[in-house]
């Protein structure tokens, strides 16, 4: 039996409107994590995410109060340890049927690598799902140096992402615009922050959530 | 809180007098009101945590005063500020966990400096978080989950009234990160190994003649001079502390004037919260997030003390132009003049940001309503 078009769109609405918002960070094993000094950077790495996005839902509950939830949510494998993407995720395709499915809001992968003379860098993947922009605006790709000069670049960057990607999710709602300007101007001006530690990836992400702002200006909302 | 019990306090201003019962002269500010920034002890390593929080409570001190020096014609009077330890951190490293910290009845601070000192990589990093709990204001204390707020005066609240009701805004963030601080080896070394920085016998330097403790009273600051000496007294030793350079890469960090431009906002000192807000802008290290707060209440300070603030506002909309709390605050710099031109810009503003808030926003049907008021009839 085939639905008329009009009960499937209204029948998909409900269903988007009836959805918990999408607040949880998957975070999978990162490859290259395999001794006592890969392991321990890894979990600084985490820990420095963990509090960064903790600290980004309390400061913006006045703006945006489901954002409260924001959090970094292990995908576990039997036994406890972080589940390897390549078992999990292991295609584009593979990636959005896993966001779609398991509620995320964005996927986390990656990789630690050391850097002969430079110390250890560590390479995210962030796969946020389907935004509008087609296949390569799904993600976004983060490297950098894992030192203390980069702390707040690397806290920055991740969570300006997440925030774009919790923003671009939120329901299609006049209703719910002022809070989308407001989370997409504080990750712009995280964006911003990164420009100084790392001007190729802050100008890409600034410059990314500039436009998604400009454009969300000229799209009228009928109140 | 139990390890209240175990804080000590000291006076950060030197410079007092009475505030007396005398009719106060125009334009001079009295401040009845106590301001209060806590310490808790940073989470991580626990010797080098609350060593660094020493410096931070030290830097800070330095960027607050009760009144003007050496001049104060007018006589103002900032009220008095109090700088509290604890030895026990937050029970959770967390902006909910300081805010209930704060709210302790014998405490109830208006500022919670915490964070955590932990590795990153090879290095060790300083987490600098910054608290401004709420309080509930006399008119509705009792009826929320917030304490009461025992102050008079709430400098920090900007409110107008051209006769259709108040128009206010608050800080622009009550919670919120400065940039993290690298910190230098040999710090790290130093400061995991003693339980206090070393009191000299002399402002040079000279004898260690012993330990910070739990308990600072601070006599003189010498801002100006190299490592910036404080002579202070803690556990019966008086002598000198010099201030160490935390930052592995001699950066300063904008912690200080960031919080102590607060501290001078929350105490009505217009000139010194204005001068400390101007340094965070400057600053090379400060991130974008914070130096905008920073303009909006560098703005703030200019204007509600008899200046202008309108190009730090038209900087902020320039950076943030999204950002509804910049359009509060330009809308407010504007009303405050009371000027009818200003009241059309804000018209103008408010129709081109009208996307910002919400269609029953209620401070927006006030500004609108404000703007109305001031434009001629």
């Amino acid at each position: 039996m085939r639905l008329p078009v009009a009960l499937m769109f209204a029948a998909f609405v409900v269903t988007a409107l009836a959805q918990p918002p999408r607040t949880d960070v998957h975070l999978f094993r990162f490859a290259g994590v395999r001794d006592a000094e890969t392991t321990g950077a890894f979990d600084e790495f985490q820990y420095a995410l963990h509090e960064q996005l903790k600290g980004l839902a309390q400061s913006l509950a006045h703006v945006a109060p489901e954002a409260g939830a924001l959090k970094l949510r292990r995908v576990e494998a039997p036994g406890g340890a972080l589940a390897n993407p390549i078992d999990w995720i292991p295609s584009f395709a593979a990636e959005q049927a896993y966001w779609l499915n398991e509620g995320a809001l964005v996927l986390l992968s990656g990789r630690m690598s050391l850097r002969p003379g430079a110390g250890l860098a560590i390479s995210s993947r962030l796969f946020w799902g389907d935004i509008g922009a087609g296949p390569a605006g799904m993600s976004i790709d983060i490297t950098l140096p894992l030192a203390g000069a980069y702390y707040d670049a690397s806290k920055d960057s991740h969570a300006a992402a997440i925030l774009y990607a919790y923003a671009m999710h939120l329901p299609e709602d006049c209703a719910r615009e002022p809070e989308r300007f407001a989370l997409l101007s504080a990750a712009q001006q995280l964006a911003s922050a990164v420009v100084s530690d790392d001007a190729a990836l802050g100008t890409a992400l600034r410059d990314r959530i500039t436009r998604t702002l400009e454009a969300l200006e000229r799209t009228p909302c009928a109140r | 809180m139990r390890a209240l019990t175990r804080l000590a306090a000291a006076l950060i201003a030197l410079v007092g007098f009475a505030a007396g019962a005398q009719p106060v002269p125009a334009g001079r500010i009295v401040n009845p009101d106590e301001i209060t920034v806590y310490f808790p002890a940073f989470h991580g390593d626990e010797t080098l945590g609350r060593n660094v929080a020493t410096v931070l409570s030290l830097q800070l001190a330095q960027t607050t005063r009760r009144a003007p020096w050496p001049d104060n014609p007018l006589g103002h009077d900032f009220g008095p500020g109090m700088i509290r330890w604890s030895r026990a951190t937050l029970e959770a490293p967390t902006h909910d966990a300081a805010t209930r910290a704060a709210a302790a009845s014998d405490l109830l601070a208006q500022v919670v400096v915490w964070g955590s000192a932990h590795h990153y990589g090879a290095d060790v990093v300083a987490d600098v978080n910054v608290t401004l709990p709420r309080y509930a204001p006399p008119g509705r204390c009792g009826d929320g989950a917030e304490p009461c707020d025992y102050r008079t005066l709430n400098f920090e609240r900007w409110t107008i009234d051209h006769g259709v009701g108040p128009l206010t805004v608050e800080p622009p963030s009550r919670a919120f990160s400065v940039a993290a601080i690298p910190l230098a080896p040999a710090i790290v070394a130093a400061f995991r190994e003693a339980a206090g920085l070393p009191i000299h016998d002399a402002r040079s330097g000279g004898r260690v003649i012993g330990r910070t403790g739990e308990s600072l009273r601070f006599q003189e600051f010498n801002r100006g001079l190299p490592g910036a000496p404080t002579r202070l007294s803690s556990g019966g030793v008086t002598g000198w502390v010099r201030l160490p350079e935390l930052h592995a890469a001699g950066r300063a960090s904008e912690f200080a004037e960031m919080v102590g431009g607060l501290v001078q906002t929350m105490r009505g000192d217009w000139d010194g919260a204005a001068r400390n807000f101007a340094r965070v802008v400057d600053n090379p290290a400060t991130r974008p997030p914070l130096r905008l707060d920073a303009l909006l209440l560098l703005g703030m300070a200019e204007t509600r003390g008899g200046g202008s603030g309108r190009a730090r506002f038209e900087r902020a909309l320039a950076q943030a132009p999204y950002d509804r709390r910049v359009v509060r605050y330009a809308v407010m710099d504007r009303l405050a003049s009371g000027v009818a031109a200003d009241a059309g810009y804000v018209l103008e503003l408010l129709a081109e940001k009208r996307r910002l808030f919400a269609s029953d926003d209620p401070w927006l049907k006030t500004a609108r309503a404000t703007a109305r008021r001031v434009l001629p009839r």
